[in-house]
């Protein structure tokens, strides 16, 4: 994956990322089994209720479930290369999913999120900058900006990848001892900080970044991650 | 914008559409989850006249169905489902079984109220609430704190999981 290029053990940071995003899809099919319902949606109290409240929650599960799918292989870079048709439709998944799916929706339900204002600040920053970074993306590949393109997309997936690493964070510091609210707080603004982090640590390390003293260092034609 | 994002805007819209509607007739052909919880909550009591008072064994009944509905809501808690990387809670709260009891006081403050408690126990925690029962409007109203309406009271004081 290219956010760990030139990272002792990329492969095993690698594996990691893809395993805790196959389990993020894979646990979210407990909202769809029917049955009892699941603890997020009992927490959740009243709102779970509220049929505007449960289809806003649907479809950002949907979208996040299929821009997380769509958008992995995409950071792979030598695959992408090879396969450019299946880097434009997947490609094409992941904006419009993002775009009008789960960023969105994600926006909304920041307004009902766990941890009070700063729980809502956290999530309506992230879904901000989810849904900014992946327009920028797409209006840089139609004007072919390719090197606009790749930094938006580069840090448009790393947003979603604040999705897997939250639970990781929120595992750890329960581990830690850390109490349930300000766990969920904490887990919330690491997970955004890791996120940008990862993007922009990677566009520094390949010479792909905004800052002046970097230069871009890569082909300006053909297939890109 | 152009069509290669303006089709799959519309037909987002659409769908969130569809699933908003959906789930409104869902619950609107749900009695109980129609309910607002914002309503104050009615308790029927069986076989009762509008125009008569609740009777004791009416407001016993009234108690029985809360008692029950204060497990119902534990209950859903413990058989929920839920993955360890999800969003919800790491560790619940206590699942340990719960039980509960009511009295009905036969004393009364006045004539048109019944006055009593439910007992919820959980664990080696004991929490009472004192109820009244309007004997007119059949409304039950606990104290947690502050006086709710049996629904808001349900929704908020005895789910286990806040």
């Amino acid at each position: 994956m290219l956010y760990f290029t030139k990272l002792p053990f990329a492969w095993v940071w690698t594996l990691a990322t893809v395993l805790a995003s196959a389990v993020i899809l894979w646990n979210t099919a407990i909202y769809f089994e029917g049955g009892a319902r699941p603890h997020f949606l009992l927490e959740k109290g009243i709102w779970a209720k509220q049929a505007w409240w449960l289809a806003t929650f649907y479809f950002h599960l949907v979208g996040a479930c299929l821009c997380l799918a769509a958008g992995t292989p995409l950071m792979f870079e030598a695959w992408t290369q090879k396969h450019p048709r299946w880097h434009r439709a997947l490609g094409y998944i992941y904006i419009n999913t993002v775009l009008w799916m789960a960023a969105p929706s994600g926006l909304v339900l920041a307004f009902t999120a766990k941890g009070g204002g700063w729980g809502t600040a956290g999530f309506a920053l992230a879904g901000v900058l989810w849904w900014q970074t992946t327009w920028t993306g797409y209006q840089a590949i139609r004007r072919r900006d390719l090197p606009t393109h790749i930094r938006a997309m580069v840090r448009s997936f790393a947003l979603a990848l604040s999705a897997p690493a939250f639970r990781v964070i929120q595992i750890g510091l329960f581990w830690l001892g850390v109490a349930d609210e300000a766990n969920y707080i904490l887990s919330l603004w690491f997970s955004i900080v890791v996120s940008l982090l990862l993007s922009e640590s990677y566009l520094l390390r390949s010479g792909r970044s905004t800052f002046p003293s970097f230069t871009v260092t890569y082909p300006a034609s053909g297939a890109n991650p | 914008m152009n069509r290669l994002l303006i089709v799959p805007a519309g037909c987002c819209l659409v769908a969130f559409a569809a699933l908003f509607a959906s789930l409104q007739r869902t619950r609107a052909e749900s009695p109980v989850a129609a309910r607002s919880p914002s309503q104050p909550a009615t308790v029927s009591a069986p076989s009762s006249s509008t125009a008569s008072l609740l009777t004791q064994a009416e407001a016993e009944k009234v108690l029985v169905d809360l008692k029950d509905n204060v497990l119902r809501s534990r209950r859903a808690w413990e058989e929920s489902p839920r993955r360890l990387m999800s969003r919800a809670r790491i560790q619940p709260k206590s699942t340990e079984p719960s039980s509960t009891e009511y009295t009905l006081s036969v004393s009364q403050p006045g004539e048109h109220q019944w006055l009593g408690t439910i007992l919820v126990r959980s664990g080696p925690q004991t929490q009472t609430y004192p109820c009244v029962i309007d004997k007119v409007t059949k409304k039950v109203a606990l104290f947690g704190g502050q006086w709710k309406s049996a629904e808001a009271w349900l929704e908020g004081e005895i789910a286990p999981i806040r």
